[in-house]
C-alpha cells in the first residue's frame, strides 16, 4: 500500500483517516438460506451488514443486545429485517465461520485540501492462530459526486503506473472462508436431489433413496438436541416418513423380515418425535392464533400458550435423551451402513429388487394417480371430512413418489405436476391441521378443571379459537374442489399418460 | 423534504455558521441534505473546500435541475452535498427581474429535489430583492441570526414588516440570538428582554466565539471538530431545537 501512496503523491496530497481491526462472524442457517438466495450476512460488535456476494452492501443494522443475533426478531425494525424475514424464518442463524477484516481508509486531497477521492484497503484473514494469507486484499476506489475527473486520473495512476488491475469479480468471502476450513457451502438441503440411473434396479433405487433420508436423518440430530431451530425436527421428521412411504409404495423390494423391522424403527422414530413438533407448530403460530381472537380472549390464549411452552420443554428433553440413547444410535447408524452396503446377501432382497426401478416407479406411480382421480371425482359438497384426509394422504404419497422418481422421467414436466400437487396439497395440509388443532384444543379445555376462574377464561379462549378454525375449515373445502378441478382436467391426465408409461 | 433558509437583511450576523454546521448536523444525523449556497460571495462554498465550476452560473440555477445537477459536488461528509455559489449570483435578481418576476421560481426548481433529499438548506445574501422573495415563500423555516444590538433588532423589525405587508405567513421566520458576548453588558440586557417577552426566538443561542471565527482557517464546520466546544455545543442544541421544529 506504501508504494502506491507514493505514486499517488506524485500528484496529490493523501491523509488517513482510519485504520481498523475487526472480527466478524459470518452467519447463514443451516440449510444456508442465506447463501442460496445471494446474501452474505456479517456480524460485528453490535452491528451486522446484509452484503451481496460481490461484497456489496445492502443494508446494516445495529443490534440492540450484546449477543449475537440468533432469529429473525433479534433484528431491529427496517430494511435488513425486511430482507431477511421471508427467507430465513423460522430458522435461526448459525456461525459458518470467522473473520478478520483489516481495513484502513485514505483521503486524496486536491489543493484546496478537499477529498476528491477516498481509497479503502481492506484485507480479509480466516480468524486463526497462526498467520495466514489473506483470502482477499483489495483497494476500494470510491469516487466522489463533482470530482469525476479526479477519479479517472487516480485509477489511471493505480493501473497503469503501479499494476494493479480491476477487478473483475469479487470473491465470495463464505465459499472461501469455508474452503479454508476444508468444509463446503451449501453442504445441506433439506430437498435432497437425487439423481437415479434408468439401469438402477428396484434394490439400488431403494437403498440410494433411503441412504439419502437416513443422512438428512443424522444430520438433524444434533441441532434437534441442542435445540437450535423448529426446522431440524421438521425435517428429521420429513425424512422418517418419506422412507417409510417409499417402504410400502414399493413393495417386494427387501425380505419381509428386513422391511417389517426397518418399518418397526421409523414408527417408533415418527412417534417420538409428534408430540414436541405438534408443540412447535403451536407456538410458531401463536401471533396468528392470537389475532384470531377478540382482545378479550388474548390473555386466556397467553395462559394457554405458557402452558404449552413448559410441556414443550418436557418433550424437547425426553427426545433428547432417546436420541442420545445407545438404542437409538444403534439403529440409525445399522440403516446408515446397511443401505451403504456395496451387495446385499439374496435372502435380503425381495421379489422385486432386480426389477428395474423405472419399472417399479412407473407401475406405482401410475396406480396411485389413477386412484386419485378416481376418488375425486366422486367427492360433492356431502363428502365427509375424514374422506378428505385420506385424499390427503393419497395425495402426499403420490408427492414423495414424484419427487423420489422424477430424475427418471422428463424434468420439466414431473415440477409441473409436483407443483401442481404442491398447490393441492397445502390446501389439504391447512384443512388436515385445522382438525387437529380443534381436536387437541378441545381435549386441552376437556383436561381442564373448571374451578377456576383462570381456567375459565382459558377455556372461553380456546373456544373462541376453536370457533374460527371451524369456519376457516369450511372455506377450505371450497378451495379443495377448485384446486382438484384444476389438477384433474382431462389435459393434465393425457399429458400424465404420456408422461409415465410402462 | 423541507427547506430550511438561513437568512438576514444585515450581514455579518452568522448566517453562514449557522448554515454550515446545521448542514453537517443534519447530514450526521442521516438525513440527506443539499446546501445550496446562494450568496455570490460563496463563504459556505469555501467553508467547505470546494471550487465553483468555471461554466455554473445564474442563468443555469434559473433553468431547473436538468442544468444543475452536473453542478452539484459531494462535501467530505456523508449524506452531505453542495450546489457551490458562483460570483455571477450577484446579478441573479437582475435576471429574475429581466425573466419572470415570478416569486415562485425557486420555489418551483427545489420541488423537482423532492425525492432526492430530505433536506435543502439554503445560505442566502443579506438583502431583500426578488430573490430573497423567491427564497421566502421556498422555506419551510427561515432561521434568522439576530446579533443583540439596537440596529440588528431593527433590521429584524424591518423584515416582520415586509412579511406583513407581502402577506407571507409569519410563522415561518425563526429568530435567535447569534454572536452573543456575555461579557458586554448590553448583549445581556437584550438577551434577557428578548428571550422574557418574543416567544419567537428559539431558546438556544450562539455565542460569540475565536472558535467560529476560525473556521475559515480550519475550513470544517465546527460540529465536526472532534473537540467539544462552547460553539460547537451551542449548534447542536440549535439543530436540537430546529429538528423539534421540522416535526
Amino acid at each position: 500500500m506504501e508504494s502506491l501512496l507514493i505514486e499517488i503523491s506524485k500528484h496529490y496530497t493523501h491523509q488517513t483517516i482510519s485504520a481498523e481491526h475487526s472480527l466478524s462472524l459470518l452467519l447463514d442457517s443451516f440449510d444456508w438460506r442465506l447463501y442460496n438466495k445471494g446474501y452474505l450476512l456479517r456480524h460485528s460488535n453490535q452491528h451486522s451488514e446484509l452484503l451481496n456476494m460481490d461484497g456489496h452492501l445492502l443494508h446494516k443494522a445495529t443490534i440492540p443486545q450484546k449477543k449475537r443475533p440468533r432469529f429473525i426478531h433479534d433484528f431491529p425494525k427496517g430494511k435488513l429485517k425486511d430482507s431477511l424475514t421471508s427467507i430465513l424464518a423460522p430458522r435461526a442463524l448459525l456461525e459458518r465461520a470467522q473473520i478478520v477484516v483489516e481495513s484502513c481508509v485514505y483521503t486524496v486531497l486536491d489543493q484546496e485540501k478537499k477529498t476528491v477521492v477516498r481509497l479503502q484497503h481492506e484485507q480479509i484473514f480466516l480468524q486463526s492462530k497462526k498467520p495466514l494469507p489473506p483470502l482477499q486484499d483489495q483497494l476500494i476506489c470510491t469516487p466522489l459526486r463533482g470530482y469525476e475527473k479526479e477519479f479517472t486520473t487516480i485509477t489511471r495512476i493505480l493501473t497503469e503506473d503501479c499494476g494493479l488491475t480491476a477487478a473483475t469479480k469479487s470473491e465470495n468471502i463464505m465459499k472461501l472462508s469455508l474452503e479454508k476450513m476444508n468444509r463446503r457451502v451449501k453442504d445441506y438441503s433439506s430437498k435432497a436431489d437425487l439423481n437415479l440411473d434408468e439401469n438402477f434396479s428396484g434394490l439400488d433405487a431403494a437403498k440410494y433413496i433411503l441412504g439419502s433420508t437416513f443422512e438428512t436423518i443424522t444430520r438433524n440430530e444434533q441441532g434437534i438436541i441442542d435445540d437450535l431451530d423448529i426446522e431440524f425436527l421438521h425435517d428429521f421428521r420429513v425424512a422418517v416418513r418419506r422412507s417409510r412411504s417409499l417402504l410400502s409404495l414399493l413393495k417386494g423390494i427387501f425380505h419381509d423380515t428386513i422391511t417389517d423391522e426397518l418399518k418397526t424403527d421409523l414408527k417408533k422414530m415418527g412417534s417420538l418425535t409428534g408430540a414436541l413438533r405438534d408443540h412447535d407448530v403451536y407456538l410458531d403460530k401463536k401471533d396468528e392464533y392470537k389475532k384470531m381472537v377478540p382482545a378479550a380472549l388474548r390473555p386466556g390464549l397467553d395462559k394457554y400458550f405458557e402452558d404449552i411452552h413448559k410441556q414443550r420443554i418436557d418433550e424437547q428433553k425426553k427426545l433428547t435423551q432417546f436420541l442420545q440413547s445407545k438404542e437409538y444410535q444403534q439403529i440409525s447408524r445399522k440403516w446408515q451402513q446397511y443401505m451403504r452396503a456395496p451387495q446385499l446377501a439374496d435372502m435380503d432382497k425381495g421379489n422385486n429388487a432386480d426389477i428395474s426401478i423405472k419399472k417399479l416407479a412407473s407401475k406405482s406411480i401410475s396406480k396411485r394417480y389413477k386412484k386419485i382421480i378416481a376418488t375425486g371425482q366422486m367427492f360433492d359438497h356431502q363428502t365427509e371430512d375424514s374422506e378428505i384426509h385420506q385424499m390427503r394422504i393419497e395425495f402426499k404419497k403420490l408427492r414423495y413418489l414424484l419427487e423420489f422418481f422424477k430424475s427418471l422421467f422428463s424434468k420439466n414436466e414431473m415440477n409441473h405436476f409436483i407443483q401442481q400437487l404442491k398447490t393441492v396439497q397445502n390446501c389439504l395440509g391447512n384443512f388436515n391441521d385445522l382438525s387437529v388443532q380443534q381436536e387437541s384444543l378441545m381435549q386441552h379445555i376437556q383436561a381442564m378443571p373448571c374451578n377456576r376462574k383462570e381456567h375459565l377464561m382459558v377455556a372461553a379462549s380456546l373456544g373462541g379459537l376453536i370457533a374460527h378454525m371451524s369456519e376457516e375449515q369450511q372455506k377450505l373445502r371450497t378451495v379443495f374442489f377448485e384446486d382438484f378441478e384444476i389438477f384433474a382436467n382431462q389435459e393434465n391426465q393425457n399429458l400424465f399418460d404420456t408422461l409415465i408409461q410402462f | 423534504m423541507k427547506i430550511i433558509a438561513s437568512y438576514n437583511i444585515k450581514g455579518g450576523v452568522g448566517k453562514t455558521a449557522t448554515i454550515v454546521n446545521l448542514a453537517y448536523l443534519a447530514a450526521a444525523d442521516g438525513h440527506k441534505v443539499l446546501l445550496c449556497d446562494l450568496d455570490p460571495q460563496g463563504s459556505a462554498t469555501f467553508y467547505f473546500r470546494i471550487r465553483t465550476h468555471k461554466k455554473q452560473t445564474g442563468q443555469k440555477l434559473l433553468r431547473g435541475r436538468k442544468k444543475l445537477d452536473k453542478f452539484v459536488m459531494e462535501s467530505d461528509f456523508e449524506n452531505l452535498e453542495i450546489l457551490p455559489a458562483n460570483l455571477s449570483y450577484r446579478s441573479l435578481d437582475i435576471l429574475l427581474n429581466k425573466e419572470t418576476k415570478s416569486k415562485h421560481i425557486l420555489k418551483n426548481i427545489f420541488k423537482s429535489y423532492q425525492k432526492t433529499y430530505d433536506l435543502i438548506l439554503l445560505d442566502c445574501p443579506p438583502n431583500i430583492t426578488l430573490l430573497s422573495e423567491n427564497i421566502f415563500y421556498a422555506a419551510d423555516l427561515i432561521l434568522v441570526p439576530i446579533i443583540p444590538s439596537t440596529l440588528s433588532i431593527r433590521t429584524y423589525d424591518q423584515l416582520l414588516d415586509f412579511f406583513k405587508q407581502e402577506k407571507i405567513k409569519r410563522s415561518k421566520l425563526i429568530p435567535f440570538l447569534s454572536m452573543v458576548e456575555k461579557r458586554k453588558k448590553l448583549h445581556t440586557e437584550i438577551t434577557e428582554d428578548l428571550l422574557n417577552h418574543d416567544k419567537h426566538f428559539l431558546r438556544s443561542m450562539i455565542p460569540y466565539s475565536a472558535n467560529i471565527e476560525k473556521m475559515g482557517i480550519n475550513r470544517k464546520p465546527i460540529a465536526a471538530e472532534i473537540r467539544s466546544t462552547a460553539a460547537k455545543q451551542a449548534y447542536l442544541d440549535l439543530w436540537q431545537e430546529v429538528t423539534e421544529l421540522l416535526q
